[in-house]
């Protein structure tokens, strides 16, 4: 075109999404990485025409108005070029020093935005302390928590995985949007996860036809580092059916405790803190042992997870079965998620919900064959109305 | 040309409602103002780009998300 630059700026916890969506798309112009909502809006999405002195001109355009108003027209130079500010310094050894040296919210929020965007493999451990830091000089700055959340979900995305950062993630965004309702990207983070009952669309449910696109174009879709879970993709529900009556599996706890850890699972509720009568997503992630050379055993019963659900919750499914993958034994990770909706006369503090894993699991290639059950316990907060 | 860019601004319009909030502010961003500068990595990370490295053309900033 010539006369106009096209810039995106992607508000993304996950980049190699966006670069899928903009595959598909058939997008190239740059587009640049937001996670923790660096550039201060509150929403999406935005459109700015800025001219060629960096003044902004139109915002959120029209089409049929857009060359007229501000391609085809001529803006002159200003005579005084408005100032935009201080320059913000990138160099992380001089904003370290100044963080410890003021000890502010602001200043370790700095830092840790120069080492999460800029430094090497986004220099997440170094801003995970640094946004710790921030929070605990000023536990009320929203800003300060969101970004300790999309620090916690970057480690959880990594191989420096701990176990607990999900939850830490959930946890974080939720303080933030406590602190400013307003903040629509925020609120968006945690629905992104969070129950259906909740959700204003479905997020990722685009992928598949993403991907199926590309393929027919003879195009290789971009990988996922990290796959969109069943709540990513789920669409918003107006109601929830109560979960139509089972057999449990094991009620009088049978079958043998898995001792040995062959398998750890995770879990995460999303919010981590509910109202009486809200809703929650329950994520439950079951990992193999590497360190007991654990695998799947595929040819026998699939996994499955019992919820004993407390009186007067409801939820979509007690008994929840993941199905087995074609091949004989394998070491994916394998999650899914739940909703729940709390009771509405629960009473404010901790609540506890529990359930428990059955799955088939071996050890080693040629090791012991195994059926086990491992319990469940999952903590909440229950609010004030 | 003509008809291409409004097309195109027409098609950024509507790629991007799915995830529009009818209130999306423009807070720091009026009209007349300098634009605040940006700086963030490109979405692979190889590379950093400044809005200011664009000054000299002009420039319609999307801000926009795939979810």
């Amino acid at each position: 075109m010539g006369k106009l630059v096209v810039v995106g700026v992607a508000q993304e916890q996950h980049p190699d999404r966006c670069r899928l969506w903009l595959q598909w798309q058939r997008i190239n112009w740059p587009v640049l990485h937001d996670p923790i909502t660096k550039t201060g809006l509150t929403a999406v999405p935005v459109l700015t025409a800025i001219d060629e002195w960096g003044v902004v001109r139109l915002t959120n355009p029209e089409p049929d108005t857009f060359e007229r108003e501000f391609l085809d027209r001529h803006f002159p130079k200003p005579a005084l070029l408005p100032d935009t500010g201080p320059a913000s310094s990138l160099d992380p050894l001089a904003l370290l020093a100044e963080a410890r040296a003021k000890n502010s919210a602001e200043a370790w929020r700095a830092y840790g935005d120069t080492v999460l965007l800029f430094g090497p493999k986004r220099g997440q451990l170094g801003a995970l302390e640094a946004y710790r830091r921030a929070v605990k000089a000023s536990p009320a700055d929203g800003a300060s928590q969101f970004r300790l959340g999309v620090a916690y979900r970057l480690r959880y995305d990594s191989p420096a995985r701990q176990e607990g950062d999900f939850q830490a993630a959930l946890d974080a965004w939720g303080r933030a949007l406590a602190l400013d309702p307003n903040q629509y990207i925020w609120r968006r983070r945690i629905q992104q996860y969070g129950p259906r009952l909740d959700k204003p669309y479905p997020f990722y449910d685009w992928v598949e036809e993403a991907r199926a696109a590309l393929r027919a174009r003879g195009e290789t879709p971009i990988a996922l580092t990290a796959e969109p879970g069943g709540a990513e993709t789920a669409s918003p529900l107006k109601e929830l059916s109560p979960a139509a009556p089972i057999p449990e599996p094991d009620p009088q706890a049978k079958v043998t405790r898995d001792a040995g850890r062959f398998v750890l699972i995770e879990t995460a509720l999303a919010p981590g803190k509910v109202k009486p009568g809200e809703a929650a997503r329950l994520h439950l992630v079951f990992r193999v042992n590497g360190a007991r050379k654990a695998h799947w055993n595929n040819e026998a019963e699939p996994l499955r997870v019992w919820l004993n659900v407390p009186p007067g919750w409801e939820t979509e499914q007690r008994l929840i079965e993941l199905p087995n993958p074609q091949t004989a034994t394998s070491a994916e990770v394998r999650q899914t998620s739940v909703e729940l909706r709390i009771s509405r006369s629960a009473p404010p503090g901790p609540a506890t919900l529990t359930g428990y894993a059955l799955y088939n699991v071996c050890e080693d290639v040629n090791g012991v064959c195994l059926f086990r059950r491992q319990d469940i316990r999952v903590g909440l907060e229950v609010t004030a109305p | 040309m003509i008809a291409s860019i409004s097309l195109c601004l027409a098609l950024l319009t509507l790629t991007f409602a799915p995830s529009a909030d009818a209130s999306a502010p423009t807070e720091g961003r009026k009209v007349g103002d300098m634009h605040p500068e940006i700086v963030l990595p490109s979405l692979d990370g190889k590379k950093t780009y400044a809005l200011s490295q664009f000054r000299g053309k002009k420039v319609l900033l999307v801000q926009f998300a795939s979810w």
